[in-house]
C-alpha cells in the first residue's frame, strides 16, 4: 500500500496517541514548574496505573457480572488507576524528595533520588506481579466491531474514547490550575515561593497536591494504555516516561500547555514517520527531537516558565 | 481597642556577620496608629520588618502581638500572616504572570479553607468561599477608585510602578490584617500620586487598620503619621511626634553626618 494513502489513518493514531503523551506529559510539567525538578519516577507511576487499571479490569471480569459496559467500568477504571498513582506520587514527594529538599539539598540530590525510586518502584511491581506480561482483556469492553469508518479511515471506539478521556481530563487540569483556589496557590507558588508563604500558601501542601495531581493523570493515562496496546510490564514506564519527558521539553517544560502540544506534536511526529520508515525506528525520532529541541530551542515551543521570569 | 498595645518588640536584635542590622531595638505601636520609620539606607528598617512578619529570625529579644501579647519570634510567616499582620515590600514582589484580581485572590488564601479537594469536586462551600472572596478582591480592588479595577484581568506585569504599590498594598489587605506594614509605599510616585496614596491611607486606618510604614519621603510622614521611629545603625534613636524627632540632634547627625549647628 501506499504510504500516502495511509497518511490519514496514521493521523487519527498519532493524536490519540499525541494527547497519551500529553497527559503524562503534565506529570512531569506540574512537579517542574513548582520544585525545578524532573520526577524520574514518573514513568513508574504511570506504569503503576495500568497495573491498578489491569487488576480492576481482571477482577471484574472474573466476577461474572452480567454485563460490563464500558460506560460505568471505563471510569471506575480511571478512578482507581488514578487514586492509585496519585497516592503513589505523594507518597514519592513525601519520602523520596521532601526529606532532601528540608535538608537544603540542590537539585541534584532530589533527581539522584528520583532515579532511585523509579528503579524501586520497577522491581517492586516486578517481584510481586512477575516478571511476565499483563494482558487487557481490551476487546470484552470495546468490541473490535464498535468503529467508525470515515473517508477510508478506521476508527475504533477506543481510540476515539482514549482522545476525549485524555483531551477532557487536560481541561480540567487547565481549569483547576486557571480557576480554582489550589490552582493560584499552585501559581503563586511555581512564581516567588517564599512571597506565596508570606501570603499564606501551605507551601508544602500545596506541592504535594500538585504531585497528586500530576501523578494521576500519568495514572489515567497508564489505563489508557493499557487498553489501547492490551500488553503491560513492569518496565513499561522507563520509554513511556522518556517520551513523555521529551514531550515535556519540546513544549517547554514548566509550561502547561506546553506539555499539551508537546505530546500531541510529538505523537503525530511519530505516527507519520513510522508511515515511511521502518517502524522499528520510532524511538529514534523521538529522542532525535529531544535532541533538536535542546540544541535549537532550549525553551522548548511555547517557553519554559523560568525563562519568562528572567525577562522581567 | 483604640490605645491598646497591637505589638511591642523587646531588646530585638539582628546581626547580618559582624553588622548589627538591629541592636536591642524596642518599638510599640497601639490600635489604630500610624507609625512612621524613618533612618537612612541601611538603618535596620526593612531588616525589622523581615522579623515581624517571620522571614528573618531574630537573633534575640521578643516581638509580642494582639491582645493576646502572642510571641511571633518563633512562627514561620504563614503563621503570622494569618494572625493579622500583612506587609508590602521596598522592592515589589507581586505574581507577575498573575492577573490583579488574582494576586489579591492569592493574598486572601490564608482566609479561605478550601483544598484539593474542594477544588477538584467544586463542592457548593468551596463554590460560596469562592464567591465572597471574588467579592472582597474587587471590593479592595476599588479602594483604589479607577486605578485597578479596570485593569483586573491584566496580567500584573503590564501594571504602571504606582500602580502595582497599589497592588501590593490591595493584596497585602486581602489577608484581612490588624496590622499593616508598608515598605516605602511613596517611592517612585510623583506628588499628586503621593497625595492620593496618602489619602488612602488614611481611609485604611479608618477601616481600624493600625499600620508601620518605612518612608524618606517626609511629607508623608509629616502628614499622616501620628508616632515617628527614627533608627540608625540598627539603634533607635528618637521618638515621638515628627516634629520632635526632625529636631532631634542624633536625627541630624544620622542624616547629615556631623552635627548640625542647632537653633
Amino acid at each position: 500500500m501506499d504510504s500516502f494513502a495511509i497518511l490519514p489513518q496514521q493521523l487519527v493514531f498519532g493524536i490519540a496517541l499525541g494527547t497519551v503523551y500529553s497527559l503524562i506529559a503534565l506529570g512531569y510539567t506540574l512537579v517542574y514548574g513548582i520544585l525545578f525538578m524532573i520526577n524520574f519516577a514518573h514513568g513508574e507511576v504511570f506504569m503503576i496505573g495500568a497495573y491498578l487499571g489491569w487488576g480492576l479490569l481482571t477482577w471484574l471480569l472474573s466476577a461474572q457480572l452480567s454485563s460490563l459496559h464500558p460506560l460505568w467500568v471505563l471510569p471506575l477504571l480511571l478512578l482507581q488507576g488514578m487514586i492509585g498513582a496519585g497516592l503513589v506520587g505523594l507518597s514519592l514527594e513525601f519520602f523520596a524528595y521532601r526529606p532532601l529538599y528540608k535538608r537544603g539539598a540542590t537539585r541534584l540530590g532530589p533527581l539522584i533520588s528520583a532515579v532511585g525510586a523509579s528503579i524501586f518502584l520497577q522491581n517492586l511491581v516486578m517481584l510481586t506481579q512477575g516478571a511476565r506480561m499483563k494482558v487487557y482483556m481490551t476487546s470484552l469492553l470495546f468490541p473490535p466491531s464498535w468503529r467508525l469508518q470515515v473517508a477510508g479511515v478506521n476508527i475504533s471506539a477506543l481510540l476515539i474514547v482514549i482522545t476525549l478521556t485524555s483531551t477532557l481530563l487536560m481541561f480540567g487540569l487547565h481549569y483547576l490550575v486557571q480557576h480554582t483556589t489550589l490552582g493560584r496557590a499552585m501559581r503563586a507558588v511555581a512564581e516567588d515561593r517564599e512571597m506565596a508563604e508570606i501570603v499564606g500558601v501551605k507551601v508544602w501542601r500545596v506541592i504535594a497536591a500538585t504531585f497528586f495531581l500530576g501523578s494521576s493523570l500519568g495514572g489515567a493515562a497508564g489505563v489508557l494504555v493499557g487498553l489501547y496496546y492490551t500488553q503491560i510490564d513492569f518496565f513499561m514506564g522507563y520509554s513511556a516516561g522518556l517520551k513523555a519527558f521529551t514531550a515535556a521539553v519540546l513544549g517547554g517544560i514548566g509550561n502547561i500547555r506546553g506539555a499539551m502540544l508537546g505530546g500531541l506534536v510529538l505523537g503525530i511526529a511519530e505516527s507519520l514517520a513510522v508511515t515511511f520508515m521502518n517502524p522499528a525506528y520510532r524511538d529514534v525520532i523521538t529522542f532525535a527531537i529531544l535532541i533538536l529541541t535542546l540544541i535549537f530551542r532550549p525553551t522548548g515551543l511555547l517557553g519554559e516558565r523560568l525563562s519568562e521570569w528572567e525577562k522581567l | 481597642m483604640a490605645g491598646t498595645i497591637l505589638l511591642e518588640t523587646k531588646n530585638l536584635s539582628k546581626r547580618f556577620g559582624g553588622l548589627k542590622a538591629l541592636d536591642r531595638f524596642d518599638f510599640l505601636v497601639r490600635h489604630g496608629e500610624i507609625v512612621g520609620l524613618i533612618g537612612p539606607n541601611g538603618s535596620g528598617k526593612t531588616t525589622f520588618f523581615h522579623v515581624v512578619t517571620g522571614i528573618l529570625k531574630a537573633a534575640s529579644g521578643t516581638v509580642m502581638f494582639g491582645e493576646r501579647r502572642e510571641v511571633l519570634t518563633a512562627l514561620p510567616p504563614h503563621r503570622i500572616t494569618a494572625l493579622g499582620i500583612a506587609r508590602t515590600f521596598q522592592r515589589q514582589r507581586l505574581f507577575n504572570q498573575m492577573t490583579v484580581l488574582q494576586n489579591v485572590l492569592v493574598g486572601a488564601h490564608c482566609r479561605t479553607c478550601s483544598g484539593l479537594f474542594g477544588s477538584i469536586l467544586r463542592t457548593p462551600a468551596t463554590r460560596r468561599e469562592q464567591k465572597v472572596v471574588q467579592e472582597k478582591a474587587t471590593r479592595l480592588l476599588a479602594l483604589f477608585g479607577e486605578r485597578l479595577l479596570p485593569r483586573a484581568q491584566d496580567p500584573a506585569w503590564t501594571l504602571s510602578y504606582a500602580n502595582r504599590r497599589r497592588l501590593e498594598i490591595a493584596r497585602a489587605l486581602a489577608a484581612d490584617p490588624l496590622l499593616l506594614l508598608l515598605d516605602e509605599p511613596a517611592a517612585g510616585m510623583n506628588p499628586t500620586e503621593t497625595r492620593e496614596l496618602m489619602r488612602d491611607i488614611l481611609s485604611i486606618r479608618e477601616q481600624g487598620i493600625t499600620i508601620v510604614l518605612i518612608e524618606h519621603d517626609m511629607t508623608v510622614v509629616r502628614g499622616i503619621c501620628d508616632q515617628v521611629v527614627a533608627l540608625d545603625h540598627g539603634i533607635k534613636i528618637a521618638e515621638g511626634s515628627f516634629e520632635e524627632v526632625r529636631n532631634h540632634p542624633s536625627v541630624i547627625e544620622a542624616y547629615l553626618g556631623r552635627r548640625a549647628k542647632h537653633a
